[in-house]
């Protein structure tokens, strides 16, 4: 029985060694109820361990894995895979590596929106 | 190939960030003295603190005066201290628990004072009062790290210390990486606290975060200190195997204890009869773990290696209203999951198996959280002797703010009595060679790959239910991996955040505290609390009412046994059946 993959396209970036992101695409058994974090964790241990990921707690409290998945910002450790996907990093935030960005250092193209009021 | 060297000087390093770090950052700053914070990851988004659902305990006549909360008065700081030790199989050090159950209160109270918001009280098991403050890790982080960034503590984010640095009998700081660019830190230091918490991410099933490897213990290990009752990894009961989005997650267990829902073997048995008939479901953890254990081990589990935890037998309004007023379950949310998109409990039931959740034991402290070495603090989890054999539920928090204030000020004492110590050069160089050579091995053994054959080790031998058989398999299988740990290299080269680094850094921490785990387990030949050995069934007050100490000695793991240390409560006599006395 041939087994089901999904395709999952990733943002890749060194800032310390690139001039520019790209993006790579990996293939990714799927296995039904898994989170797009389990299958970023599942490219770092199986297929390139290269890959910078922001996770900690897994269970959607500490935040620190949001990421853009299809271009909604969502916390990738409760989010379902549902078939193929891109995930990035938030894009107001500097980029420390991969998908890991740095909440405490906004992108200074964007100041209009770091200075935005707070929604009500 | 070079990397840079920066070098940090302060009074206080304290390693961990999250509550009893923090916690411990804030006290020292307010004594004046230079602090710099160094954490693994980042602050409020790593670290076990967040994943905290979660109930702060004080006393629950405390909880009505001081909180406004519905409390009961005929509770107080010596009825929780007996509740602590009860369930604590009496090996709780009570010099150290009268001083978390007297000072709980002062601690919560700032803690509201500061910012925290408290939504309810709760009644845990074991606890005979309503004791939990409920609050949230997130809530708690939100205050302290606000605390932290107002005191003026240096905070060093992605770091990852990896040994501490030992002359002359004394600690006088640590050294690390910067995982952002990977550049080497010598932080010296004229008193170092270590809060990095418990050892969890050792097991694969844990409702602990990434960043639980035991770094502490196994530094503090090398540096010569002592840890106490490492026999008692603590075990969550019952935590999600299937789906994998949702693996390790506490919900089965928390709903069963809360709501009386049922465990069920495979067939259809409520097997925590056989362990303690009166409580149930509701028992403590470390038997309700013990109980759900052996079930799976005597091939009575389900398929994917777990129990049934099943709500059917409740009405379903029921479990919808309690949707409504419980805060574990508010709105069918419970963490960041939706549990109504992940399961139907009124329907289906969860497969679930014990999934390690706290450390009891750790560094081995003295009531002013000083270590065995001179300069060297232990907090929070990290510490040892609170807890004895077993956790309440909610004692976590409270012993990581009440130690975390207590290792700040006397760390602080001491740092004010000292100079700034001098650091030989050669151990800096091989520490520093240390670091750097799992990236630049050309090729060798991937640490992933060594991390899961440990995992696997864990899960296999060291689980809540153990033997002696399982356990020498445990230690013969470990001595492989610690003779591979030399030859780990990283695929990838990068020093810029490298995680498969940071995993090569972690394994030899990860292996050392697995065999002081082992160590402690077989040296302890009865069962009590979170520990149940086949091979000796009953709960012996004759011989055991002892703690086992780990200590390193010509390179050696050493083992010792030392008497509780006992206050106000005589522990029972005689030998009896396990759990015995509950």
């Amino acid at each position: 029985m041939a087994i089901k993959t999904i395709k999952v396209k990733v943002f890749r970036f060194n800032p310390r060694r690139d001039s520019s992101p790209h993006y790579d695409v990996f293939e990714v058994p799927y296995t039904e109820g898994m989170s797009v974090l389990n299958a970023l964790v599942y490219i770092y241990e199986n297929i390139d361990p290269s890959l910078a990921i922001p996770y900690s707690c897994r269970i959607g409290r500490c935040g620190w894995c949001t990421l853009l998945v299809n271009g909604k910002a969502t916390q990738t450790c409760t989010t379902l895979l549902k078939g193929d996907v891109t995930v990035e990093p938030l894009p107001l935030f500097e980029v420390i590596k991969d998908l890991i960005y740095d909440v405490d250092r906004p992108k200074r193209l964007n100041h209009s929106i770091a200075k935005a009021p707070p929604p009500q | 190939m070079s990397h840079d060297t920066e070098y940090i000087d302060t009074d206080i390093l304290i390693v961990g960030s999250e509550c009893a770090g923090a916690r411990a950052a804030i006290e020292a700053r307010e004594h004046g003295l230079n602090v710099a914070v160094v954490t693994k990851g980042k602050i409020s988004k790593s670290g076990a603190t967040l994943t905290a659902a979660a109930d702060i305990d004080v006393d629950s006549r405390s909880a009505l005066l001081l909180f406004n909360q519905r409390g009961d008065e005929r509770d107080s700081p010596e009825i929780f201290f007996e509740d602590v030790v009860k369930e604590g199989k009496y090996l709780n050090n009570q010099e150290l628990v009268e001083i978390m159950v007297r000072e709980a209160p002062l601690r919560v109270k700032e803690m509201v004072e500061w910012g925290m918001r408290i939504s309810n009280l709760i009644k845990a098991p074991g606890h005979r009062y309503p004791r939990g403050l409920w609050t949230s890790g997130v809530e708690i982080m939100h205050v302290l790290k606000s605390k932290l960034k107002k005191s003026g503590a240096e905070l060093y984010e992605y770091t990852m210390i990896t040994d501490l640095i030992r002359e002359g009998g004394r600690v006088c700081g640590a050294v690390g990486v910067n995982r952002v660019d990977g550049t080497f830190r010598v932080f010296r230091a004229k008193a170092v606290v270590l809060a990095t918490g418990g050892a969890m991410r050792i097991w694969p099933l844990t409702t602990a975060p990434e960043e639980l490897t035991g770094d502490g213990y196994a530094m503090a290990y090398r540096a010569g200190a002592e840890l106490v009752d490492m026999e008692f990894p603590m075990f969550m009961p019952a935590c999600v195997l299937y789906p994998p989005l949702a693996k390790g997650s506490q919900f089965p267990y928390i709903m069963a204890a809360y709501f009386g829902g049922w465990m069920l073997n495979r067939s259809g048995e409520r097997f925590i009869s056989k362990w303690d008939p009166e409580r149930m479901e509701r028992s403590t953890r470390d038997i309700i773990a013990v109980a759900v254990m052996t079930e799976i081990l005597e091939g009575r589990g389900s398929p994917r290696g777990g129990v049934y935890v099943s709500f059917k037998h409740l009405p379903e309004n029921l479990l919808e209203d309690a949707t409504l007023w419980h805060p574990v379950i508010k709105n069918w949310k419970f963490d960041g999951f939706n549990i109504k998109e992940i399961f139907d409990p009124t329907r289906e039931a969860i497969e679930a198996a014990p999934a390690t959740h706290y450390w009891n034991g750790g560094i081995r402290i003295n009531t002013k959280c000083e270590t065995s070495v001179t300069g060297l603090y232990a907090a929070g989890e990290c510490a040892g002797g609170f807890m004895g054999a077993n956790r309440l539920s909610g004692a976590a928090l409270t012993q990581a703010l009440v130690t975390g204030a207590r290792a700040g000020k006397y760390a602080s004492q001491f740092a004010m009595g000292t100079s700034l110590p001098t650091i030989n050069e050669t151990t800096i160089k091989e520490l520093r060679e240390k670091v750097y050579k799992p990236i630049e091995a050309k090729e060798g053994i991937s640490p992933i790959h060594l991390r899961k054959e440990l995992q696997k080790i864990a899960a296999t031998y060291v689980g809540p239910v153990r033997d002696e058989t399982g356990l020498k398999s445990a230690l013969r299988e470990l001595g492989e991996i610690k003779s591979m740990l030399p030859r780990v290299s990283t695929k990838c080269k990068d020093t810029e955040f490298n995680m498969e680094w940071c995993e090569a850094l972690q394994l030899e921490n990860m292996a050392e505290v697995l065999e002081m785990v082992v160590q402690g387990s077989l040296a302890r030949e009865e069962s009590r609390g979170a520990m149940y050995r086949r091979d000796f069934p009953n709960t012996d007050n004759d011989l055991w009412l002892k703690n086992i100490i780990v200590f390193q000695d010509q390179g050696q793991m050493q083992i010792k046994k030392v008497p509780v240390v006992i206050t106000r409560i005589s522990p029972p006599r005689g030998v009896k059946k396990y759990p015995g006395e509950g």
